[in-house]
């Protein structure tokens, strides 16, 4: 639920406007060298250094389940900090464009669609309202989630620790 | 420590014996939540505790005051004097769960 | 090197025998307060126990009579003089000798005790101060006068895991005088949601009492660093104070409530007390240190771009200059580096007392012996170590080492013992933790695991997956399970744990002699030693202590070995893996690749790689949450071109390439 007005970042995944709380970025880098870490699922771009700091790279294109597409001179890295399971952490997400710092008011945020969504409503905070358009906002906790991850890497198919069942 | 339930008419008798310590609480802790999910009416019986320390008897607490407010608990719990003595060492209060507020009150 | 049982009580001994002579020294000065003598006592108040826990009699028997001379000159009976800081001075002097001349014996500080007892007696004394000696000692008598305190103890949850009995903290504030002891309950959580082992309850407690104010900090001095405790005066009698909001209020709600603020006191007659400053330690935020540690990583770098130019161009004035840099460097580096580095023994201070507790508890005999409290490790790995291995060791104390008769009955001595082992092995730290107690018995770890649908009733698995069979969730075998260790016995949150700090842990045990456990554990946050390499252009490092050699690889060797991946290397053939194959690394290969020999368990593995660049020191880094499950690369490293080069980890190679291997698992070949 979102109760104040809020700025927010947007960047474009193919033709889709998404929008994520500023108060979570903490800055957006053109894509330099990204080491590619063997046997890591696709969507995981690589590691870059942020400030001296090795940092995970997401693709957030394959991470929704779109088409890969080349980097561009448009594509860009945006820097998110966030607490993962109260833990604080740093977080590169590959996004096709950013652009420009956009204000919402809680009134022009709709609560995300139950249905007819190709993105999954609980990674959804909000739909804001822009003259006729609708920019998704994201919630950044939980897309990144490792319950989030980990369903993302069955879904790709990798071999990962297999899981045992749980008793009861 | 000995975990017993006995299924009554229409509720359950849920005992407790032995020494209830840290060391039993991660087992009690199991058998409590089981009891609590199958709901009913659940009569509390504690009597048989002879020595508890401050993480079993936290727990107690904790199961009494989910019991109670679940609606689960009928009777008045019975306590030990085991349980009464360590609970007024630390100086924590059971009278919550002795008050006659219940109509079943025996 | 064995490991001193008093190593961990030394390092604490030595801060608090410095604060001591500081404290001692400040008194011959004018600069000295109520709270200086306060803080000698406490000192030698700890020393004192500690010691006695540590089994150091003469230290604990010795300290005893430094404490009460000083407990004395607290209450004012006896003054501060020259010479109450020169025997404090001796004393601390003898307890440092007492300490390094353990197996000496001989002098037990007869002279000395004889000193501080004829200053006890000092007939110099003030007629205050006689008629003190005539007052119990237990409890420091100011004016006689009851006062009423208000004492807030908020225990940290974990505060019960190291045996801690909050019951015995209010036995000994109820000795000091009249005690309204309120626990409150807001915190406990709904039952579900409950750590076994963690103390939610906190508690206030009104305290009438003619004793001091330090009398009563003494009764909390053991938990001082694991609570939060607040004393305060209240002016008013107890009976006004009681009937605060929080007391008075039965907890009805059945959702926890968030913790109330204790309603402030009424301004105190006395002012509150000073914080405690203790000059011998910084607190420094572990970021800082990670960032000092990031800049040494790249100054070394740098440093050696700069050995390696100066070597090419030989110019004599930059050689001596350089190489002095060089020193200076590698002073630097190990200094910043031993910051975050802490030997392990400080953590297994702490399981003696958990061991002599339950062992006694539990009806059993057992030794705990230490081995390798030197090894260090790094700070953040060693705070989220403590937990795993109290739940090791009480699933060894419980389950693990018999009652005295049943081993007797088996031929074994009465006495158990727990073998609690840390060592280097390569670039890891591996901790074990054996007993010799009754093993891991198959047969009902098989029929625990067929009851639980784990496995079919006929199946017949290997020894190595019934072990790991305890390690899997919810597992546990049913015979011991009204009585098990901790929470839930919880093999598998220990092996989670462990996991976290991407370390490994393994199961060994025969029936009837015992259980090993095995937890190996990297030094996430370090500088190794590391060879460069290159791999399809992406830099990589392996640690240069797996490395033995590297040869070259020519595509007629490869053709030659025909299919099957074996080089000879001086007449030994030894099987390589290819980590452009394993990596998914495209492109040409160079003509002539190069194969690091590497060593794994006793045997030697190539691994295949386009390029060798040469050594470099490197600062590792981790790769974070989101590549947990990655096992072939163990960090990374931030190059001084800016660049990220990875860090292999030379066995989970291995295993991965045995798993590849394995029948029906074989990936397609390039």
């Amino acid at each position: 639920m979102i109760t104040e007005t809020r700025h927010y970042i947007t960047f474009k995944l193919g033709d889709e406007l998404f929008a994520i709380d500023v108060a979570q970025v903490r800055e957006v880098l053109e894509v330099a060298q990204i080491t590619k870490v063997p046997t890591a699922p696709a969507y995981m771009r690589g590691v870059v250094n942020v400030r001296g700091q090795s940092t995970a790279v997401v693709d957030l294109r394959r991470r929704f389940g779109l088409p890969p597409a080349g980097d561009t001179v448009h594509t860009r890295i945006i820097v998110l900090e966030l607490t993962l399971d109260g833990e604080d952490t740093v977080i590169g997400a590959i996004a096709d464009s950013v652009h420009e710092v956009i204000e919402f008011d809680p009134s022009n945020i709709n609560p995300p669609p139950r249905i007819a969504m190709r993105w999954r409503s609980e990674l959804i905070q909000g739909m804001g309202k822009r003259g006729d358009d609708f920019v998704i906002i994201l919630d950044a906790g939980a897309v990144f989630s490792s319950d989030e991850i980990a369903l993302a890497e069955e879904a790709a198919g990798l071999e990962v620790v297999s899981r045992q069942p749980v008793s009861q | 420590m000995k975990v017993s339930h006995v299924d009554s008419e229409g509720g359950m008798r849920f005992q407790i014996e032995g020494i209830v310590d840290i060391r039993a609480v991660a087992s009690l802790q199991q058998s409590l939540c089981q009891a609590l999910v199958r709901g009913g009416v659940i009569q509390f019986d504690l009597s048989g505790v002879v020595d508890c320390d401050v993480a079993g008897l936290q727990l107690m607490y904790a199961a009494l005051r989910d019991l109670r407010a679940a609606g689960h608990s009928s009777e008045r719990p019975r306590i030990s004097d085991a349980i009464r003595r360590t609970a007024s060492d630390i100086g924590l209060s059971l009278e919550e769960f002795d008050s006659a507020e219940n109509p079943h009150v025996l | 090197m064995s490991y001193n049982p008093l190593g961990t009580f030394r390092l604490e001994a030595a801060e608090l025998l410095d604060e001591i002579e500081q404290a001692a020294l400040s008194l011959d000065s004018a600069g000295w307060t109520q709270e200086t003598i306060h803080r000698l006592f406490r000192a030698f108040h700890t020393i004192k126990g500690s010691g006695a826990m540590c089994g150091l009699d003469a230290v604990a028997g010795f300290t005893h009579h430094v404490e009460s001379l000083l407990d004395r000159v607290r209450d004012g009976s006896i003054p501060v003089t020259p010479e109450l800081t020169g025997v404090v001075l001796q004393a601390r002097d003898h307890i440092r000798w007492l300490l390094d001349s353990e197996d000496a014996g001989g002098d037990a500080g007869e002279a000395l005790i004889a000193l501080i007892g004829r200053l006890s007696e000092d007939p110099g004394a003030t007629a205050e101060a006689v008629a003190a000696e005539t007052a119990p000692a237990v409890a420091p008598i100011d004016d006689g006068e009851p006062r009423t305190w208000r004492i807030l103890f908020r225990p940290n949850p974990s505060i019960l895991l190291f045996g801690t009995n909050p019951a015995a903290l209010f036995k000994d504030l109820r000795s000091l005088g009249s005690c309204q002891i309120e626990a409150h309950t807001g915190d406990v959580p709904p039952l579900d949601r409950i750590e076994a082992d963690h103390c939610y309850l906190w508690w206030t407690v009104l305290l009438d009492t003619s004793a001091e104010e330090a009398a009563i900090r003494d009764v909390f001095i053991f938990v001082e660093d694991d609570a939060k405790i607040d004393i305060e005066r209240v002016s008013a009698p107890a009976v006004d104070a009681a009937p605060a909001p929080v007391a008075g209020t039965p907890v009805r709600e059945p959702a926890p409530a968030p913790p109330q603020p204790i309603p402030a006191p009424r301004p105190a007659a006395t002012p509150a007390p000073a914080a405690k400053a203790r000059e011998s330690t910084v607190r420094v935020p572990a970021e800082r240190l990670d960032r000092l540690v990031n800049l040494i990583g790249e100054l070394v770098m740098n440093q050696s771009r700069l050995a390696r130019a100066s070597s090419e161009v030989r110019v004599a004035e930059y050689t001596a200059p350089v190489e002095e840099l060089s020193r200076l460097i590698a002073e630097l580096r190990d200094h910043v580096l031993s910051i975050r580095m802490l030997p392990i023994g400080t953590l297994f201070g702490r399981f003696r007392r958990l061991v002599h507790d339950l062992s006694a508890e539990l009806g059993k005999d057992v030794e705990l012996i230490t081995q390798g409290a030197e090894t260090e490790l790094d700070k953040s790995i060693l705070d989220q170590l403590g937990e795993p291995l109290v739940h090791c060791l009480r699933n060894s104390l419980d389950h693990g080492v018999e009652s005295p008769d049943e081993r007797a009955e088996r031929g074994k001595p009465r006495r158990g013992t727990i073998r609690l082992t840390a060592s280097h092995e390569g670039s890891n730290v591996v901790v074990s933790i054996q007993d010799d107690g009754r093993g891991i018995a198959r047969k009902a770890v098989l029929a625990k695991a067929v009851e639980q649908g784990l496995i079919d009733a006929g199946a017949n698995p290997a020894d190595r997956e019934i072990l790991d069979m305890i390690l899997l969730p919810g597992f546990s075998t049913a015979r011991k399970v009204s009585n098990v260790s901790g929470r839930g016995v919880g093999m598998d949150a220990v092996k989670r744990a462990i996991e976290n700090l991407r370390g490994t842990l393994t199961l060994a045990s025969e029936e009837g002699q015992g259980t090993t456990i095995s937890l190996t554990l990297p030094l996430t946050l370090a500088i190794i030693e590391g060879l460069l390499f290159e791999a399809g252009g992406g830099q990589f490092i392996v640690p240069m202590a797996s490395v033995t050699e590297n040869v070259d690889l020519t595509a007629v060797e490869r053709q030659r070995g025909n299919g099957r991946n074996l080089i000879s290397v001086r007449g030994e053939l030894i099987p390589y893996i290819d980590l452009r194959e394993m990596f998914g690394i495209e492109g040409r290969r160079p003509p002539v690749e190069r194969v690091l020999i590497v060593r794994h368990e006793n045997e030697r593995f190539g691994l295949v790689v386009d390029r060798v660049l040469g050594t470099h020191q490197t600062v590792i880094q981790s790769l974070g949450r989101f590549y947990r499950r990655v096992e072939v690369v163990s960090g990374a490293t931030i190059m001084g071109d800016g660049r990220v080069a990875l860090i292999v980890d030379p066995p989970a190679i291995v295993r991965l390439a045995n798993r590849s291997r394995s029948p029906g698992r074989r990936p397609e070949r390039a």
